[in-house]
């Protein structure tokens, strides 16, 4: 096998390396469109997008990613930002499929967008927080504000914000 | 502590009460988008064509000296040439002999392309009329050459097929079948209808995939019919697994050239049929 043989080979390993890595974290890549969007079809869409958008940057950086898992849901929470501006509309989600009222989830869909995500990464997906930071596409003094704060407003259930 | 205990608790029974695990049609959506996106070439496996400004240059040169080694007289400056340039004769035997390999060859020569296409040429040179679709070369060098009849391969060691998928890719279609152990022996076969037995697949024509010393049974966890809306490939059906022997059949728009070749880790079939 000659070096161009090799290269061919190279680019079918990595879409199955790729595809190996991405099914790994889907689920919390998942939910983490699901908590952002509170739209699970759009999660859904958003979830293919970035990985579509990320499969360009893994071929760019030839695979050399460290942190597959924090990077793929940095990737993830950008889409979800950006659906979310696209598909913006009046009220947006409002999470009441989601989470109808007195279930556990409930006060959770009426945090803001950023600090439900951020709770999400800390509390559920037991991320550090400078990775929490870093997939919410913040500094780690603002993300561990938002995790204490969300914290705060879940223990006044009264005051809690809309999305 | 408990307070914060009692806010993991409940951060996390309400994150777990509004998600939920994604469906399985989520995978394999991102799979079908990834696999079949038409991916760039690999740069390293193409050699760069020239751009046509190099050509056209190297055709000046080319006929240039080959003017001044007829008579210095003719290159009398650079202004001159792009004026004499369509009044130059042609070369005489003595030229071609002193530059056997002149610009025809050099602009004739086809580009290394998977697609069949006529390759262009500015100097017009005889050519045979080919009847039957010639074999182009694959597009990687190191690739079989495309066939369009039979093909085999593979070893004698058995082996269980895990998955299959179709691609597309620039100037072929592909079909590649994943192995959990070597590849095993394979033989492939031509032929000018779609229709396997009592099976009619999509297409017009047919690749006949047959596999020995394979099987799928309890390890293949992939489609068993695929339909992809390819330039070539119609659908790929899993028709028989059973004794040893694995049968696909490739259900293809035109009777095209095609190629297979084995990959390592993880084993696969590549079968590439040319658009």
């Amino acid at each position: 096998m000659g070096d161009d043989t090799t290269a061919n080979d190279d680019l079918l390993m990595g879409r199955d390396a790729f595809m190996t890595r991405v099914e790994a974290v889907l689920d919390p890549s998942y939910r983490l469109a699901t908590v952002m969007l509170l739209d699970r079809e759009r999660a859904e869409d958003a979830v293919h997008e970035a990985t579509l958008g990320a499969w360009r940057q893994y071929r760019r950086l030839r695979g050399n990613v460290t942190n597959f898992r924090t990077w793929f849901l940095s990737r993830v929470a950008r889409e979800c930002r950006r659906l979310r501006w696209r598909w913006r509309r009046p009220g947006g989600a409002s999470g009441q499929e989601l989470a109808p009222a007195g279930s556990a989830g409930e006060a959770l869909v009426r945090l803001r967008r950023g600090s439900r995500a951020a709770l999400f990464c800390f509390f559920y997906l037991d991320l550090p927080m400078d990775e929490v930071a870093h997939v919410l596409g913040v500094s780690t003094a603002r993300a561990r504000l938002r995790v204490h704060r969300a914290g705060e407003r879940l223990d006044r259930p009264a005051e809690a914000e809309e999305p | 502590v408990s307070s914060d205990r009692s806010i993991h608790d409940r951060v996390r029974d309400g994150f777990a009460a509004i998600t939920h695990a994604p469906r399985p049609e989520l995978a394999q959506r991102i799979r079908d988008s990834i696999w079949n996106r038409v991916a760039p070439p690999p740069q390293p496996l193409l050699l760069p064509l020239p751009p046509p400004v190099l050509i056209a240059a190297v055709l000046v040169l080319t006929l240039l000296t080959a003017a001044i080694w007829e008579g210095p007289a003719i290159a009398s400056g650079a202004g001159a040439i792009g004026s004499r340039l369509p009044h130059l004769p042609t070369p005489g035997p003595a030229a071609a002999r002193k530059h056997p390999t002149t610009s025809p060859s050099i602009v004739a020569t086809p580009r290394p392309s998977p697609s069949p296409s006529p390759s262009p040429s500015a100097v017009p040179t005889p050519t045979p009329p080919a009847t039957p679709p010639a074999p182009v070369p694959a597009p990687v060098s190191n690739l079989p050459g495309y066939v369009c009849a039979e093909a085999s391969g593979g070893g004698t060691m058995p082996s269980a097929m895990t998955t299959a998928r179709v691609g597309a890719q620039a100037g072929f279609d592909r079909f590649v079948i994943q192995f959990n152990g070597p590849v095993p022996q394979y033989a492939l076969r031509l032929q000018a209808s779609p229709t396997f037995g009592t099976t009619t697949l999509r297409g017009s024509a047919g690749l006949d995939v047959v596999l020995h010393n394979a099987s799928g049974a309890g390890t293949y966890g992939a489609s068993q019919d695929f339909l992809p809306a390819f330039t070539e490939l119609r659908e790929a059906r899993l028709l028989s697994d059973s004794q040893g022997t694995v049968e696909w059949a490739l259900g293809l728009a035109h009777a095209s050239c095609f190629h297979a070749f084995v990959l390592d880790g993880p084993a696969r079939l590549v079968v590439d049929v040319q658009d």
